[in-house]
Order: C-alpha cells, then structure tokens, then sequence
C-alpha cells in the first residue's frame, strides 16, 4: 500500500548502510560508490517493481482506497505519468535519503542513529497497518468495488499469492543483500 | 516500447563505458582492486539512467496504452486488475530493464578492462540494428492506437499515432524530450570527465 511504501523504502535505504557501516566510515571512495551503486540496484531492481505491481492489479488498494483515477490509467497521459514516476519518486527517492542518512549518522559516529531510525519506521509501518487494518485486510481491486462493498479476505486467493511472492521477493532480497554487504563489510580490500 | 526499451538500456551502458573509455582504461590500469571507484561509478550511471529514465517511461506507455508499447504481442497485459500473474508481467518488464542495464555494464567493462575494446562499438550497433529490424517487421502496429483485440480483428477501428488520440502523441513526444535530454546530459558529462584524462 502507498502508505507504508515510503516509509518501508526508507527502512530499506538504513538497513543496507548500517550493513556496510565499516565502508562508509572510511570515507573511501571506492567503497561509497559501491555502496551506493548497490542500494541503487537494490532499489529499482527489489523496491520499485513491488508497488508497480499492486498498482496494476489492485489500483484501488494499493492508494488506499483514496482515490477513483488509479482505475482509470488507460488512455490518460497525466495518470499514466504520474504513476510512472510516483512509483518510482515514492521508492527509490526514500531508500536513497534513507541510505544517505544513515551514511551521515554513521560518519559522524551516531551508528546509534540509523538503528532507532529502522526501527521507528518498522513502527510507523505496524501503526499505518494497525490504523488502516480494514482497508488493508479487506480487498477490493477497484474504486467501484469498494464503494459497493465487494469485498474479499486479505488470505484469498490470486491477491494473496501476488502479495506473497512480491513480499517474499522483498523482504527475502533485503535480508540477502543485508547478508552480502555485512560479509562485503568485514573483507579488506573490497575487489 | 518494451522491444526497444530493454534492449536500449544494454545499450545506453555500453554507450556510456564507450564515451568514457579513457577514463576507464586509465583508472583501471592504476587500481589495484578488481572493481576500481571508476567501475561503480559508471554502473551507477547506468542503472541510474535506466531507473529513472527508461523504467518511468516505459511504465509510463506500458500503463496508459498497454497494447501499443508491446507492440499488441499479447492481450495479458491489457489485463492486469485482479489477475496477479497477469500484473507481474510490468513487474518483469521493469526488472529486465536494469537487468539489461547491469549486464551492459558488466560486459561493456570486461570488453573494455581485457583488451578487447574493438567489440563494444560492434556489439551495440548490431543490437541497436537488431532492434531497429525488430520493430520494422511489425509495422504497422507502431503507428496504431488501439487494443490487441483491435489490433488482430478489427484495424478499422484504430487511430493512427498522428492523429494524437487521447494526447497520447503529445505525450509520448514528451516522454521522447526527457530521454533525449537525459541522455543528452550524461553523455556530455562523461565525455567532459573523459577529457580532463
């Protein structure tokens, strides 16, 4: 859902600096393109085609239910545009800050800082979730369908195959790049 | 459209890695590392270029006028509400296309780190050559604005892009300015890098 997309990006962007903390500290140049070619490649490629998704299938949903234009892209240049580069602003945009951020903590000495900034965004993204608990775990696709109460479970079946392989394809690509910086982290030099 | 989008990210890197050969040549026969600053820098530029250039635009077609931007190959993409393997197909379109960007660069790179500089020009060229091929075989499709139904039954219905149905030329002109100048931009930027080498 569009709500928890940013701050969950943001999330993303501080998780992976504090992995590669030991190669931002050093200030060497090498090593920050790397890290930021990584969180980059991790954005488009992990972050950006997730709300993408929900945004073709389930429009309605995936804007929270607040708005009637997401159902009707076709044919409309501005809604296609802003679809386009909303997503993307929306994803990339937040887990860049995000990354950047935790650089500026961690070269500063306040790795402490990134920590209670991914955790205060996991609790945003549980308060959004716990707040919006009805749209969420009741499913319409479109506008029109909300407004006559069709409904379905959040469990049911095709959205929650889609929600559980894009969620997979998410959270399990952040936990192996979290992984894979961490092991970066430790060699020396990095090749 | 997605047969030209893909491949013109694979391109666009090479491109990139071709302008700033000098610069990367040199840094890399200095480095003692595998992957010098140099290599992640022009990565960067690539998936940046194919992130924020070549993935809005395409979504940007792909969303509004799903049928034209693949050129009406399939009709799945024209439905995607409630149908999740349906709507994973513009997923896979945006991932292949920084695919398309990271395997450029990482060929580009190798070709241009291992001595064998003389096959990057070739090996865009034929791509580019392809593409263009590609796209010519399925005329008329590009110049229609229609729905695959359309498309395959039923052409009478369908408006020529020239016609500027639902402003969609307008927009796709606006799209073709932003990639332009993007590429513009870069290009610029490194051959100015490039030379100060």
């Amino acid at each position: 859902m569009l709500a928890i997309d940013v701050p969950i990006s943001i999330l993303a962007g501080l998780v992976l600096s504090e992995a590669g903390k030991n190669m931002l500290r050093s200030g060497n140049q090498q090593k920050y393109n790397f890290m930021r070619t990584t969180v980059l490649l991790y954005s488009v490629f992990f972050i950006t085609p997730v709300p993408f998704y929900f945004f073709m299938g389930w429009p309605a949903w995936e804007t929270n239910f607040l708005w009637k234009w997401p159902n009707q892209i076709l044919d409309s240049p501005l809604r296609a545009g802003v679809v386009a580069y909303g997503v993307f602003i929306f994803t990339v945009g937040p887990a860049y800050l995000g990354f950047e951020f935790g650089r500026f903590c961690i070269r500063r000495g306040k790795e402490w800082l990134v920590r209670v900034g991914y955790v205060a965004m996991a609790i945003l993204v549980g308060v959004i979730i716990l707040l919006t608990r009805k749209i969420t775990f009741n499913i319409a696709s479109t506008y029109s369908k909300y407004d006559a109460g069709e409904f379905y479970p959040f469990w049911s079946h095709p959205f929650f195959t889609g929600w559980l392989i894009v969620t997979i394809y998410f959270w399990g690509s952040l936990a192996i790049f979290y992984l894979w910086l961490r092991k970066r982290n430790k060699s020396k030099p990095l090749d | 459209m997605v047969q030209i989008d893909i491949p013109a990210a694979f391109v666009a890197s090479l491109f990139f890695l071709d302008i700033g050969r000098k610069a990367i040549k040199k840094e890399a026969a200095e480095a003692t590392e595998k992957s010098p600053a140099v290599y992640y820098k022009f990565l960067f530029r690539s998936v940046f270029f194919a992130g924020v250039v070549i993935v809005p635009a395409g979504i940007y077609l792909l969303a509004g006028w799903p049928g034209w931007e693949q050129l009406y190959w399939t009709e799945r993409v024209e439905n995607v509400i409630f149908n999740w393997v349906n709507a994973l197909i513009p997923t896979f379109f945006v991932i292949t296309i920084v695919m398309g960007a990271y395997i450029g660069h990482v060929l580009g790179y190798y070709l241009l780190v291992t001595g064998r500089e003389r096959y990057l020009r070739p090996t865009y060229i034929c791509v580019l050559a392809a593409v263009t091929i590609l796209v010519i075989f399925n005329y008329p499709a590009f110049t229609l604005l229609g729905t695959y139904q359309e498309y395959h039954l039923n052409r009478g219905a369908m408006v020529q892009v020239w016609k500027n149905p639902h402003n969609f030329s307008l927009g796709w002109i606006m799209v073709m300015i932003y990639f332009t100048v993007s590429f513009l931009y870069l290009l610029f930027k490194i051959r100015k890098e490039s030379k100060e080498y």
